[in-house]
């Protein structure tokens, strides 16, 4: 004899009791929060790498304690070479003489314009969060039974002589046996996944700072070496 | 890493790569042809600022660095 039956079991787990309980303001929330705070400071860094190093600070003299601090740009000396067309006029009629000889002249140029001074900062953020629930439940009973016995029995019995005579002969046997399987399986696993991937990258620069490099760069003027006029 | 000038002769667009100025090359101005280098009075300078802008990018990472401080806190 077999028997195999499936339960029902106990309630699967709630999918939407799991997700419910998911603090998904800190988990979304906070490492945007985290992104802003760091771009705050990245742009108080820079702030004060621009101010340092491309530019001298000049205390006020004196005891004025509400004079303000002048900043005044480091200039860069750069080299120009270009050529300088010479011609010699001819003698009696013959072609002058064109030579172009190399001047050299200098100017100064802003510190400031030679940083390459992109804004850094944060310029992607990805917050990605995978969850699985897995609820399973399976109960299966198999009852196989059987019986056996054994018993033996066997009789002879003889009545009577010669050729009036009944001769009986019996034999009785019974084989029993039993045995049972119960199996009952519950399974339930939770997976979840968390990743935040932060970018952070070069922005253009801000309005201001780039008005200010113009305003230098666009007053760049040559100075010739030696005297040459150019 | 481009930083772009105005050619001084010509006013022309001028693009200059600090790191290959601080090598010693020289860029020629597409407009006038005249030629441009850094002065060797201040390498020293443009240098100096320079590696500070690499440890200023170098803190990028510590963006990073940050908002996952905030996953823990979360």
């Amino acid at each position: 004899m077999t028997d195999s039956s499936v339960n029902t079991g106990p309630a699967l787990v709630s999918m939407a009791q799991q997700f419910s309980g998911l603090p998904m303001r800190s988990l979304i929330g906070g490492p945007l929060n985290a992104a802003a705070q760091a771009n705050s400071m990245m742009a108080i860094t820079q702030t004060k790498f621009l101010l340092n190093t491309c530019f001298n600070s000049t205390q006020p003299e004196g005891k004025d304690k509400d004079g303000k601090t002048t900043l005044t740009p480091i200039m860069v000396t750069m080299q120009l070479t270009r050529g300088l067309i010479d011609e010699t006029p001819g003698e009696g009629g013959k072609p002058g003489k064109v030579t172009v000889e190399p001047l050299q002249t200098t100017f100064e140029l802003p510190l400031l314009t030679l940083i390459p001074l992109n804004s850094l900062a944060v310029t992607d953020v990805q917050v990605g969060f995978d969850m699985e629930v897995k609820s399973s439940y399976s109960d299966e009973s198999s009852q196989q039974s059987s019986s056996s016995s054994h018993e033996q029995g066997s009789f002879d019995a003889k009545i009577g002589e010669g050729f009036w005579s009944v001769e009986v002969k019996g034999s009785v046997s019974h084989d029993s046996s039993s045995s049972s399987s119960n199996k009952a399986t519950y399974q339930k696993s939770n997976n979840a996944k968390y990743t935040v991937s932060v970018t952070a990258g070069q922005l253009p620069l801000p309005e201001g700072v780039t008005t200010i490099i113009q305003a230098y760069t666009s007053n760049i003027s040559p100075v010739t070496v030696g005297g040459t006029q150019s | 890493m481009q930083s772009q000038i105005q050619c001084p002769l010509c006013g022309g667009s001028l693009a200059l790569n600090t790191e290959l100025l601080l090598a010693g090359h020289s860029f020629t101005c597409a407009n006038c042809g005249s030629c441009i280098s850094l002065a060797s009075g201040s390498h020293r300078t443009v240098q100096s600022a320079m590696t500070e802008f690499s440890r200023l990018k170098a803190r990028t990472g510590e963006v990073g660095q940050a908002a996952q401080k905030a996953i823990g806190k979360g």
